[in-house]
């Protein structure tokens, strides 16, 4: 469970910033000269939040296989998706003139994710070397 | 057959080596008495029960609720639970790694990521095993405090 936190609260400053850039891209291609306000800065906080939720719900005692791991990924992403449009949009729904925004924010979700998951994956591996090195020297020193 | 014996200096790893013409039953005896030395556990192979030395084990795994010896290319049963394993061999370099695996940090090649916060151990048999999340922090700090860094 402590590593299950200690994951969910790296992947919360992840989205955090991931969000932030994805604001900064997505506002530099839709709208340039778009003043925004001090409460924009919050936004990435309550992105961060919510993308998080999925992750801590769905947490399993169990060790899944690695199908289960790619479904329940593919769960999260969609929940995810959902969450943020009903942040972005309401329950009210959207028209036309709301598609351009709506593939933005589905887009920007969708490659935050996936950043997500290269980051982690990043670190894991950066882990993983450290290990292995520390593994060699225990064997030398114990050989 | 002559037996030399060298003595070597402090810091160098100490060893056997055996001149021979051919790894023949003589030699195989030897190796297995040396390995013997180390300690080793009983296992059993159809009606066959065997002493496995503990240096020859790459990992033991508990499946439905019975426990297998892994060495390089033979399995075999044992009646002894896996925790006892664990309490038996964690000052012999063994260390559990998941729910059902205790492995033999000697015989770990080197560690990749794998999805989900979890790690991949190859083996120098080739083979591998899962370190689950639960146990990868306590597994990293058995091989960083005991390698010293």
């Amino acid at each position: 469970m402590r590593e299950h936190i200690k994951n969910n609260i790296m992947s919360f400053f992840i989205i955090v910033t991931l969000v932030n850039i994805a604001i900064f891209v997505s506002g530099m291609i839709l709208a340039p000269d778009e003043k925004l306000s001090y409460a924009a800065f919050i936004v990435p906080v309550v992105d961060g939040l919510l993308g998080v939720i999925p992750g801590l719900v769905m947490y399993s005692k169990r060790e899944l296989t690695v199908k289960q791991i790619i479904i329940r990924d593919i769960i999260q992403l969609i929940s995810i998706e959902l969450i943020m449009l009903v942040f972005s949009f309401g329950f009210s729904g959207f028209d036309n003139a709301d598609v351009p925004r709506l593939i933005a924010v589905t887009g920007s979700v969708a490659l935050v994710y996936v950043g997500v998951v290269a980051i982690m994956y990043a670190l894991d591996f950066r882990t993983a070397k450290k290990m292995t090195d520390d593994l060699k020297a225990f064997q030398k020193s114990k050989s | 057959m002559e037996i030399k014996i060298k003595k070597i200096d402090g810091e160098e790893h100490e060893y056997i080596e055996i001149g021979c013409h051919s790894e023949n039953s003589r030699v195989k005896a030897i190796v297995k008495f040396v390995k013997g030395l180390e300690g080793s556990v009983t296992g059993s192979k159809g009606e066959k029960i065997y002493e496995i030395p503990i240096v020859d084990i790459f990992y033991i795994e508990s499946v439905d609720n019975r426990t297998f010896i892994y060495s390089s290319k033979d399995s075999y049963e044992t009646s002894l639970k896996l925790y006892e394993f664990e309490d038996l061999l964690k000052e012999r370099g063994f260390i559990r790694i998941s729910k059902s695996v205790v492995v033999n940090v000697m015989k770990v090649d080197s560690i990749k990521p794998a999805f989900n916060g979890r790690f991949l151990c190859k083996l120098n048999n080739g083979e591998d095993v899962i370190i689950s999340r639960k146990y990868v922090s306590e597994f990293r700090e058995f091989i960083s405090r005991r390698s010293g860094s």
